[in-house]
């Protein structure tokens, strides 16, 4: 009988007990029926009975005897394999160190599958909640303008309002103009009669030569001074003419320019400076308004800017964790070709237990199928700088050279 | 605009850097390996920053990164990978590469990386 082999050869034991355990129970079983049932059956049937039952014991122990030697032989032959110092536990041993090794990364996979995809489910959460408020806001915003739309359109009139002043201005200004150039004539006219005046002036003062001449003849001729006399009275009186019309021209023109001043220019005047005043105020309330309005809008504007920056970076911090599909995609390829080593070492060992072949090839298969797939999970260790002390804490995730 | 050229064998990660460098007003190119990235490269491209995967198809980014810097003498080029060990890094360093990022980087470390070393917008 052979000794199990070095290892944990659990399937030998059970396969040499199970041996055992049958061979034993016949030929208890035959010696039993011999022994104990001869004396009951004896009475009845003589000696031939307990004959029977000798015959029967004895093809028991001939059918034990039988069995140990094919149906036996047959199961001894079956686990030839197990039953020869084999390696068989070393590959199994390589293989569960194997799974293991998967075993315990696809654990890490899940776990972080679930730490992220809670994170993205975050993000949008995130995102549809700040997107939410800037709809909001938006709103509020469609409110105002739609309140400023009637500001702006009362800002519209007024702007006409001024725009209708200031087109007529100029007719105003024209027909001052031609009141003035008027005065001017006016004036001038004064100027000619200034003139004749000075003409006068000057003869009287012929005349009044003349009259010192004719004064030097008194003695002999006087009447020629009383026709310088006469002369001179009636330059007089054209004088006393011009002064009058002179102070008529005046007093008319004085009249025209204190009725126009003071008529209609005075209540022209007014008017216009009523309704400017009322457009400056207007204008004024106009520049207010568009002074909210641009403060509004500012505000707005930095609202807009803000919730867009906050969204910009949900997206950006989404898209960043959508990378970790990329990482559990090479997770997963990095777990295929090693459950594929695993099946080809599972089927080698059923050829070479079929053709009873040294498994020691497989050993170092199997060993090779661990060392690899722990170095190629090492390349791929996760950093994580943000927890000082944790696996990969010696590596940074960042690293500028 | 700056440029920048993105590489990676996986749509989902193209899809993520681009997304958030396009909003931190960068324009994007992609390549989905290393050969693809040399064939833009050769063709005249001139991006102002290259970030690469490492395991890809057809080129890896080791061997980019050491065809890319003959091509282009200055420009920072960044790795980022699941890979996140020693050897490797030294390996990239070798052949060129300015930095090394481990996946997954979020959005905000990575405008941060990127501005960096890819000063002024």
């Amino acid at each position: 009988m052979s000794n199990p082999p070095a290892g944990a050869p659990a399937l030998w034991c059970r396969a040499r007990a199970s041996r055992a355990f049958g061979g034993f129970t016949i030929a208890f079983l035959a010696v039993f029926l011999v022994v104990a049932l001869e004396p009951l059956v004896a009475p009845l049937a003589g000696g031939w009975a307990a004959r029977i039952l000798q015959i029967l014991g004895a093809a028991s122990v001939a059918v034990w005897v039988g069995w140990r030697g094919t149906a036996g032989k047959q199961l001894v032959e079956q686990e030839v394999p197990l039953a020869q110092p084999s390696r068989a536990p070393e590959v199994l041993q390589n293989l569960l160190r194997l799974d293991d090794h998967m075993q315990e990364r696809m654990a890490e996979t899940t776990l972080t599958s679930e730490k992220y995809g809670t994170s993205m489910v975050e993000s949008l959460t995130d995102l549809v909640g700040r997107s939410g408020k800037l709809v909001d806001y938006l709103a509020q915003a469609q409110q105002h303008s739609d309140a400023m739309q009637d500001g702006i359109e009362s800002n519209a009139r007024v702007n006409a309002e001024m725009a209708a002043f200031v087109r007529a201005l100029p007719t105003q200004i024209s027909e001052e103009r031609n009141y003035f150039r008027q005065l001017l004539g006016e004036v001038k006219a004064l100027s000619a009669i200034a003139g004749t005046i000075m003409e006068i002036s000057k003869r009287t003062d012929l005349l009044a030569l003349n009259a010192a001449i004719e004064a030097a003849r008194v003695g002999d001729a006087g009447a020629g001074f009383s026709v310088v006399a006469d002369e001179m009275r009636r330059l007089a009186g054209r004088t006393n003419a011009s002064a009058a019309e002179i102070e008529q021209t005046i007093s008319q023109l004085s009249q025209r320019v204190e009725s126009k001043f003071s008529g209609e220019f005075d209540q022209r005047s007014h008017s216009n400076e009523a309704e400017a005043e009322r457009l400056l105020q207007q204008a004024l309330t106009i520049d207010e308004s568009q002074v909210g309005m641009r403060q509004f809008y500012q505000v707005m504007m930095g609202a807009v800017t803000g919730h867009n920056t906050e969204l910009n970076h949900a997206i950006t911090e989404l898209l960043g964790t959508i990378q970790y599909q990329d990482v559990l995609r090479q997770a997963i390829g990095r777990l295929t070709p090693a459950m594929t080593a695993r099946g080809d070492i599972f089927l080698a060992m059923v050829d070479a237990w079929e053709s009873q072949s040294d498994l020691s090839p497989l050993v170092e298969q199997s060993a090779t199928a661990v060392s690899e797939y722990a170095a190629n999970e090492l390349m791929h260790q996760p950093v994580a700088p943000s927890a000082p002390g944790s696996r990969g804490s010696q590596l940074k995730s960042v690293e500028l050279f | 605009m700056k440029s920048i050229l993105v590489v990676d064998d996986s749509a989902t990660m193209v899809m993520s850097v681009k997304g958030t460098l396009e909003i931190g007003g960068y324009k994007v190119e992609t390549a989905a390996d290393g050969e693809m990235a040399l064939c833009k490269l050769k063709a005249g491209y001139k991006p102002d920053l290259i970030i690469t995967d490492i395991n890809m198809p057809k080129m890896d980014g080791i061997s980019l990164i050491r065809e890319a810097r003959k091509l282009l003498r200055f420009t920072p080029i960044l790795a980022l990978t699941t890979e996140s060990q020693q050897p490797k890094r030294d390996e990239a360093k070798k052949s060129g590469a300015t930095g090394w990022l481990v996946k997954p980087v979020g959005g905000a470390d990575l405008m941060k990386i990127v501005k960096q070393v890819l000063p002024g917008i």
